[in-house]
């Protein structure tokens, strides 16, 4: 580590330097990211089931997503609830939602899931048309509730494991499953191509930063009040992001067939 | 091999099915206990909920009254420490109970929040082992889509207590644990005592 600091105090004499110091300082934190695993059995058991083996990284990187929130997008997201109705964030919800549909519609295809592309189109068709352009949820309203499915699910129904839990940089809890996943999603995503046709620089940028405002502002109490119930927040969002996953996974089926009870292996 | 896994998820459906043979409709087989029990511990949990976020002090002492007598908090204060509960001292594990059971009414009075306009229907009743039962509910929100409530409920000579809740599938013991068991990893059970006691405190602070 002092090695490293070494040559970021350099840098400022190099400016040249500054790139190789930081790919130098983010392949020691990757070095150093590593937990060894313990030697006691029970010990052991436990850390094969949290599977994550880079925790001392994803912690750093936990740590960065927190300043990052806290500086930019918590204060975004706020005051995004404090200049815009709630009927108008409402329909910026569905219109994103409706636009992602085709995402759902490709990964309920990819499972076999037949009754979930069925409602998945039902509502495009429904919600497009009835819904002007997706402001409007009017599908919900007929019966036909939104469905959830991405790549990272398709891959878990497909029997691909977690691979390793992950945190994203910017976008928070994943797995390795759920990163490939993230990447394919892109492919299914229309907005993709609407950006890639479009000569308005602003666009991609703006669907993002849409995109994001919107998740963050639906979430704002809930992620506050589970920061301050916990005592360690890291494992307790490790823990959240898992479970909700498996329930995404088996699409929330009764506890006889998917017992919310049995995710971690330990009896009562 | 057979993991004792599969075989739950084999035997349960069986249960259920002879259960369902067996006696048809007479309401006196264990999961209709297990639903009564839980219906009507919705109805006093609605009456608490009730009452005004301004009267905090009389909403988790009520809380505080429901939670020890319709929760196994014994059995979910230990299992909640896991494997380090056994080479706990006397001293530490009262110490521990006590901040557990502060943090748990901090958390459900809080997150909970007020009582507004929500209904709750049981949707189904499985049993998970001989004495334990899922009861599945639903609460129908008007501004946002039903959440789905879980109940483990555990059966001991007639008398039922909660022993775990699982909201949308996210249940608060395997959470807690989970927390819980890096922190002891890190600070030891002394260090997680110690930072229970201090969230409890700050929430203490904030409310006066």
């Amino acid at each position: 580590m002092g090695k490293t600091s070494t040559i970021a105090a350099q840098s400022q004499m190099w400016p040249g330097l500054k790139q190789l110091a930081v790919a130098t300082a983010l392949f020691g934190a990757m070095l150093g990211g590593c937990a060894t695993p313990p030697d006691d059995p029970e010990a052991r058991a436990e850390f094969d089931a949290l599977n994550d083996p880079l925790e001392p990284l994803n912690r750093g990187i936990f740590a960065f997503n927190q300043v990052l929130d806290d500086a930019l997008l918590e204060p975004a997201a706020q005051a995004y609830v404090w200049a815009f109705p709630i009927e108008f964030r409402e329909a910026v919800h569905h219109v994103l939602s409706n636009a992602h549909e085709p995402v759902n519609f490709a990964n309920s295809l990819l499972q076999g899931d037949f009754e979930n592309m069925g409602t998945v189109l039902g509502r495009l068709l429904i919600n497009t048309t009835l819904g002007v352009g997706g402001m409007i949820d009017v599908a919900s309203d007929l019966g036909l509730e939104p469905v959830d499915e991405d790549f990272g699910q398709t891959l878990a129904v497909w029997g691909m494991g977690e691979g390793l839990y992950l945190v994203l940089p910017v976008f928070g809890p994943a797995s390795l499953r759920d990163g490939i996943g993230r990447g394919v999603d892109i492919f299914f995503d229309p907005m993709t191509y609407v950006v890639a046709n479009s000569d308005k620089d602003y666009l991609g940028p703006s669907i993002a930063a849409t995109t994001a405002l919107d998740l963050r502002s639906r979430n704002l109490e809930t992620l506050d009040e589970i920061e301050r119930t916990s005592v360690d927040f890291y494992a307790a969002m490790r823990s959240l992001y898992r479970q909700h996953r498996t329930n995404l996974i088996n699409n929330g089926d009764t506890p006889l067939e998917d017992d919310p009870f049995a995710n971690d292996p330990f009896v009562y | 091999m057979i993991s004792r896994r599969s075989l739950t998820r084999i035997a349960t459906p069986l249960l259920v099915a002879i259960s369902l043979a067996a006696w048809p409709a007479s309401g006196t087989t264990s999961p209709d206990g297990a639903a009564n029990f839980v219906e009507g511990l919705i109805d006093k949990a609605i009456t608490v909920l009730r009452i005004p976020a301004e009267q905090r002090e009389s909403r988790e002492s009520e809380f505080r009254t429901l939670l020890r007598a319709n929760f196994d908090v014994p059995l979910i204060t230990r299992l909640v420490v896991g494997r380090h509960w056994r080479r706990a001292t006397d001293a530490q594990k009262v110490a521990f109970a006590a901040e557990f059971e502060e943090h748990i009414v901090r958390i459900y009075t809080s997150q909970l929040g007020v009582y507004s306009d929500e209904t709750v229907a049981i949707r189904n009743v499985a049993p998970r082992t001989e004495r334990d039962t899922i009861v599945g509910t639903e609460v129908q929100r008007s501004s946002d889509a039903p959440l789905q409530l879980d109940w483990l409920v555990r059966e001991d000579s007639g008398t039922y207590r909660v022993i775990d809740i699982a909201a949308e599938g996210v249940s608060m013991m395997t959470t807690k644990r989970s927390e819980f068991s890096s922190v002891i990893q890190r600070d030891g059970l002394d260090g997680l005592i110690e930072q229970l006691r201090e969230l409890n405190n700050a929430g203490r602070t904030e409310a006066s």
